[in-house]
């Protein structure tokens, strides 16, 4: 049969009458040949594999960037091949069910057939979008989902998934009675100590002049001393990149190039540490409103003042915050003043008072005011703005509350009784 | 008849046979194979006139090319310049041009041309906008010109140095003519330079808001008058300097008129016209501001889609200076520039375009808060060029007839604007055969396939005749879109997975020859 086709292929190229009629006749058998051949490569419907490169990984903190898990499936085989397979994968922690918010979802190409994860990735989705801390071990799903039309119109899948237990990388937190400042870029002769942060007392914070050349941070621990270092690092600085650090006995030096004014965290419970040059020094938050004469006006937000029910809406009261060492658009206020409040950016009694810029709950989804309660311990939404519905939206400050922590890079609010 | 016998033959062995059979019958020959190539939908593959545009401050260090940003998606860090085909920089006439006869592109030490030098260092091609008005930017047009005498307008006394250039002024164009034409000298290019605003005046720019004579001086009608040939000799110009690299023009109601907003001037389309015939690209600064980006924009663009390309920026400074979420849409919350992401990818997609930008400070939201939108844009914006199949011998007598049967796909929105002028229609699809180490040995160019006829949902095919004239051996075959004014080097890159070879070329198939 075979034969006669190429043989039929061949003379319609030379436009033969004659055996034209005969590719006619062969039709008839070529219909019924070509049925039996059908049915010989009716094919088995093949399943998906679906296989991790391995059940149980341990995080590499010293190579984060590199793979450490790898998932791999084979080709779907639907009984036709006349129409276009689809993979997505998903991967999220266990037990969300592949929610939307959690999931990180990935369209396959064609012919991929595996999808990789680093170490980076996964440390940071757990801390991030999965809630998991630093410190705690956590099981991932993995989720490939084929589709396909089949020849009768209606849609096919196959899905198949694959758990894998994850281990973080070291027991994160850092030890420490003391942490220091030393080496040749710390003027004069001694280390300086840094000093907790108000909003963490697990993280160290210093706003330093420093002159060009090593940076060390040793702290000490049961009267032993001991030095931060940078995993991933030669000491070359990641300027105003949060980097994983551990401890060890041998000094770890920093490069500091150029002189000038220098913001060093040190967080011991995440293990991280942020060293920002002048070239990107943290700047206070800056707003814009207009005021009452239709002026925009700008302001440098270094302190706030609570206006609404709990000063009756009269002279707004100055809260004095405090300014975190860490990052001078975190803001501590600790002189106990609770109730129903905005914080705005402006402290006369005039009327610029109902028209600054303001900070306090989000807007409803639908753009409108509202108001809300904080929870101590709770970090909740905070939202500004000088549009007349963030205006109106307000906070309520629990009763006790001594301790308020407002974080206008991250836009969080917490109350707590410390 | 005999069409009809064989379309009946062709018709029945569809229904059940394979394909080599059917190749068989309608002529192929035998040894021909079909090969279906695999698609690749997430790559951001720097083409040219497409994708993502980085955009630098004039006074950046080259080092900002390399700026990093988390995505949240993702879990990491990614450079966003690996997502950019192109690196802009909007700049004034004075700091590429400070001294008459001196260029900035000319001084290594400039800060300019280290910004220049460090786009091309990481592959990727510049583009700029020369801004002359100095209403609110300060000294834009070099203070040489004036010197020489040329007229200006000076909005605010308060600023004495905030001059704005009489584009009429035969001292102006002297210098403006000269500047520019070794600007042309210099980046008519277009492996180093991915496109040129070619309008420059008005605000910052934009083709708006033009100063040609002190407010109430000229009549409406001797405004008319001066403004088209204010914008002839411009566009002229530019066209002029630049007759290989594409050129834009920013469309909006009142192109080139001394105002920055009102209803449709009755010339507008007829002055965009005649930019658009010189070869002018489409622009527009003001996608997600749906106060000025109304239904005459909008129009406008769709008139042109898959005619001329159209290049996007976003309006809404999301960053601090503007107010977004006063935009009449109501679309945008306060402290919610994903919403502005949103609102500007959307009408980027009504208005097809072909690139989308990466403006400074804006860039954050885009990765930090919108990534999903970057990768859409990668994926379903501008042109994403590949031949889903195509049929090729496998075997044959080396001097013999072959025919290639290749169909091309384009997988985004916009289309590949092979018909500019500056381009020539320079880009063609191309079969060439490799030998084991992938050299080249030999090009097929099927000059009449047309990648700017190829758009969304509507594949083309062509059946390409070519005599192998190679001596015998094994060979690869391979395709790619060529250059034709590069002697056929692989210009596009293709959307798919399959093995690329250094010089551009995708492994197809072996070939064996007799």
């Amino acid at each position: 049969m075979l034969k006669l086709l190429e043989l039929t292929g061949t003379r319609f190229r030379k436009v033969d009458l004659a055996l034209k009629l005969v590719a006619l006749f062969a039709i008839g058998l070529c219909v019924s040949s070509c049925e039996q051949l059908a049915d010989e490569i009716e094919k088995m419907h093949d399943p998906i594999t679906l296989k991790a490169s391995s059940i149980e990984i341990d995080l590499d903190d010293e190579d984060i960037k590199k793979d450490i898990v790898t998932f791999s499936w084979t080709k779907t085989n639907p009984s036709s091949n006349t129409h276009p397979v689809s993979y997505t994968t998903l991967l999220n922690l266990a037990g969300n069910n592949f929610g939307t918010s959690t999931t990180i979802t990935n369209q396959e190409d064609e012919g991929i057939l595996s999808r990789a994860f680093t170490s980076e990735q996964l440390q940071n989705w757990a801390r991030e979008k999965w809630g998991v801390p630093g410190n705690r071990s956590f099981t991932i799903q993995f989720m490939i989902i084929a589709q396909w039309e089949e020849d009768s119109g209606s849609d096919a899948q196959e899905v198949r998934t694959v758990t894998v237990d994850v281990k973080p990388a070291i027991p994160l937190a850092i030890e420490a009675d003391k942490v220091f400042l030393d080496g040749t870029a710390v003027p004069g002769a001694s280390s300086l100590e840094m000093t907790k942060t108000p909003e963490n007392e697990n993280q160290y914070a210093a706003l330093l002049n420093l002159e060009a050349g090593e940076l060390q941070i040793p702290i000490e621990l049961n009267g032993a001393k001991h030095y931060i270092y940078a995993t991933n690092s030669d000491g070359t600085l990641q300027d105003g990149e949060e980097v994983r650090v551990k401890k060890r006995s041998t000094a770890f030096s920093w490069a500091i190039e150029t002189a000038g004014v220098y913001r060093i965290v040190v967080n011991l419970q995440t293990a991280t540490a942020v060293i920002y040059s002048p070239a990107k020094a943290l700047s206070p938050k800056s707003v814009v409103w207009n005021n009452s004469s239709g002026v925009a006006t700008t302001t440098e937000v270094t302190d706030l003042w609570m206006h609404g029910a709990i000063n009756g809406f009269g002279t707004p009261i100055k809260m004095d915050c405090a300014v975190s060492l860490a990052d001078p658009q975190i803001l501590i206020y600790r002189g106990g003043r609770t109730g129903k409040t905005k914080f705005i950016v402006y402290g006369g009694s005039d009327n610029n008072k109902n028209l600054a810029y303001a900070f306090s709950c989000p807007l409803t989804a639908t753009g409108t005011q509202q108001e809300m309660t904080l929870t101590w311990g709770t970090q909740a939404d905070l939202s500004g703005g000088s549009s007349t519905a963030q205006r109106n939206s307000y906070y309520t400050i629990p009763t006790g509350t001594n301790f308020l922590m407002i974080d206008l890079r991250n836009m969080k609010i917490l109350a707590d009784k410390r | 008849m005999i069409r009809s016998l064989l379309m009946t033959l062709v018709c029945f062995l569809s229904f059940s046979c394979t394909k080599d059979e059917i190749l068989n019958a309608i002529g192929q020959e035998s040894d021909t194979t079909l090969v279906k190539l695999s698609y690749n939908r997430t790559t951001p593959f720097r083409n040219p006139l497409n994708g993502w545009v980085m955009y630098a401050a004039r006074n950046a260090a080259d080092t900002y090319w390399d700026t990093e940003l988390y995505v949240p998606d993702l879990g990491k860090k990614v450079k966003a310049i690996d997502y950019a085909s192109a690196c802009y920089i909007r700049t004034s006439w004075a700091s590429l041009n400070p001294g008459n006869g001196v260029y900035a592109w000319n001084d290594p030490n400039s800060q300019l041309a280290k910004l220049i030098r460090g786009a091309e260092k990481r592959g990727v091609p510049i583009a700029f906008r020369i801004v002359v008005d100095g209403r609110d930017q300060g000294l834009n047009t070099p203070q040489f010109v004036f010197d020489a005498g040329a007229q200006y307008y000076l909005e605010n006394p308060s600023y004495p140095t905030w001059k704005t250039p009489i584009p009429q002024d035969p001292v102006f164009r002297q210098y403006y003519t000269k500047f520019i034409e070794a600007f042309g000298k210099e980046f008519n290019d277009p492996a180093r330079t991915a496109f040129i605003d070619g309008y420059g005046l008005g605000k910052w720019g934009e083709a708006h808001n033009v100063i040609y004579a002190a407010p109430g001086t000229l009549t409406a009608a001797e405004t008319e008058i001066v403004k088209e040939e204010v914008l002839d000799w411009v566009t002229d110009l530019y066209a002029r300097c630049f007759k290989k690299v594409p050129l834009a023009i920013n469309y909006h109601r009142v192109v080139g008129h001394p105002t920055s907003w009102g209803s449709l001037n009755p010339n507008t389309e007829r002055l965009l016209l005649k930019a658009i015939n010189k070869g002018y690209c489409l622009r527009q600064d003001a996608f997600g501001m749906t106060d000025y980006y109304q239904s005459w924009e909008k129009q406008f663009a769709k008139t042109w889609n898959n005619k001329r390309p159209v290049l996007m920026e976003g309006g809404w400074i999301t960053t601090g200076t503007h107010r977004y979420w006063i935009d009449p849409s109501g679309k945008y919350r306060e402290g919610h520039p994903e919403d502005v992401r949103l609102g500007e990818f959307d009408a980027s997609a009504e208005a097809k375009v072909n690139m989308m930008d990466f403006r400074v400070g804006e860039i954050n939201s885009w990765f930090e808060k919108s990534f999903t939108l970057v990768q859409r844009f990668v994926s379903e914006g501008g042109y994403r060029l590949y031949p889903d199949q195509i049929s090729l011998t496998r075997k044959i007598k080396s001097g013999t007839e072959t025919t290639i049967i290749h169909r091309w796909k384009n997988m985004g929105w916009g289309y590949c604007p092979n018909n500019l002028p500056q381009w020539n229609y320079k880009y063609k699809a191309a079969f060439a055969l490799l030998d084991v180490r992938n050299n080249v040995k030999k090009v097929f160019v099927d000059t009449n396939s047309e990648p700017s006829n190829w758009l969304k949902d509507n594949p083309v095919s062509y059946n390409f005749k070519t005599v192998i004239d190679v001596p015998a051996g094994k060979y690869s075959w391979a395709v790619a879109i060529v250059d034709t004014s590069e002697e056929n080097q692989p210009g596009i890159k293709l959307a798919v997975n399959n093995e690329v070879t250094r010089s551009g070329w995708v492994k197809v198939a072996d070939l064996q020859v007799q």
